[in-house]
């Protein structure tokens, strides 16, 4: 026998299309000179088979992903163009207040600084309203509020 | 909002390929449930912070370290047996059940990282993307995976599970 029989690893490496050309080359060589690797590979091939076909039983193509949660448990704002009918709601809780504030403070700048350009000298009201509760067990900045904003 | 958006991509794309990953460490539909939602959430606010780069090696690091610190992880010795008695507990077989509980009492045998890797193995993760997401070396990962095959085969073989006998 010209060359040294395969090692575990390189068996391996070879049924899973890993190894470099020149690697694969070089077993390849090996495996039609020597009937004991070959079947050493035959068998780790059948091996990796059988446990794979175990494994991947879990596999189930009907996975239903749960709702995304990010969509409702961060603070949304929703400009909206339109009146619809209003529910105000107001907390107990200051700093949300306060959070909200500097939230209808900012809008209105960004409004005022996107409209002021093609309307001189008209005043534009916006009015907001707020859903949602203070949920006591998450921090501030997790609060789910949706705000909504609305343009007169 | 375009960082939701790039999320909700991520998390379809990712979703059921960590599914299958965690259901076979923990088999348990409501644990696996768990995990998924707390990578998730670290995945969104970490992603808020930094762009990951890699979202999908990052995604299996944090969940095999999330799975492995889940309590149906190691439920190692409820054992055999549990699965023996499942079908009389009940009342009604539960095939699929009862090979999620053969997956993970044969996986709960080997060590953590050959564990891990052998769970990667089956998902057709290639070689580079197992020694960054498992951390160990690259050169090492045929000899570790031939290895984990064996002792996988003497398992499922010693615990005499059907797809063997067909």
């Amino acid at each position: 026998m010209a060359m040294k029989h395969l090692r575990d690893s390189e068996i391996q490496a070879f049924i899973d299309g890993e190894l470099s050309p020149r690697q694969a080359n070089r077993v390849e060589q090996h495996l039609q000179e020597c009937p004991a690797c070959a079947a050493r590979v035959e068998e780790q091939r059948a091996k990796i088979d059988k446990v794979f076909s175990v494994l991947n039983l879990v596999n189930n193509p009907e996975i239903k992903h749960p709702h995304l949660p990010i969509r409702d448990t961060k603070t949304r704002v929703e400009t909206l163009s339109v009146l619809s009918p209003s529910r105000k709601k107001w907390f107990g809780n200051i700093a949300s207040v306060a959070a909200v504030a500097i939230l209808v403070l900012s809008l209105t700048f960004i409004i005022r600084q996107n409209t002021i350009k093609e309307m001189p000298g008209k005043q534009i009201i916006v009015r907001y309203e707020i859903e949602g509760e203070f949920d006591a067990n998450c921090p501030i900045t997790e609060q789910n509020y949706i705000f909504r904003v609305y343009q007169q | 909002m375009p960082v939701v958006d790039q999320f909700e991509s991520t998390y379809h794309q990712f979703y059921p390929m960590l599914w299958a990953v965690a259901m076979k460490l923990l088999a348990d539909e409501d644990a696996v449930a768990d995990v998924l939602q707390d990578v998730f959430e670290a995945y969104f606010s970490q992603s808020q912070k930094s762009p990951i780069r890699q979202p999908k090696s990052w995604l299996l690091r944090v969940a095999l370290n999330k799975c492995a610190d889940n309590a149906a992880y190691n439920k190692r010795l409820t054992d055999m047996s549990a699965l023996n008695t499942f079908e009389d507990e009940t009342g009604t077989p539960d095939a699929k059940y009862d090979d999620r509980k053969m997956i993970q009492q044969a996986l709960s045998q080997l060590p953590p990282k050959e564990r891990q890797l052998a769970v990667l193995y089956s998902e057709g993760f290639s070689y580079k993307e197992m020694s960054e997401i498992v951390d160990i070396r690259f050169s090492s990962v045929g000899k570790t995976l031939s290895r984990v095959i064996n002792k996988l085969y003497d398992i499922l073989k010693s615990n005499g599970y059907e797809t063997f006998e067909r």
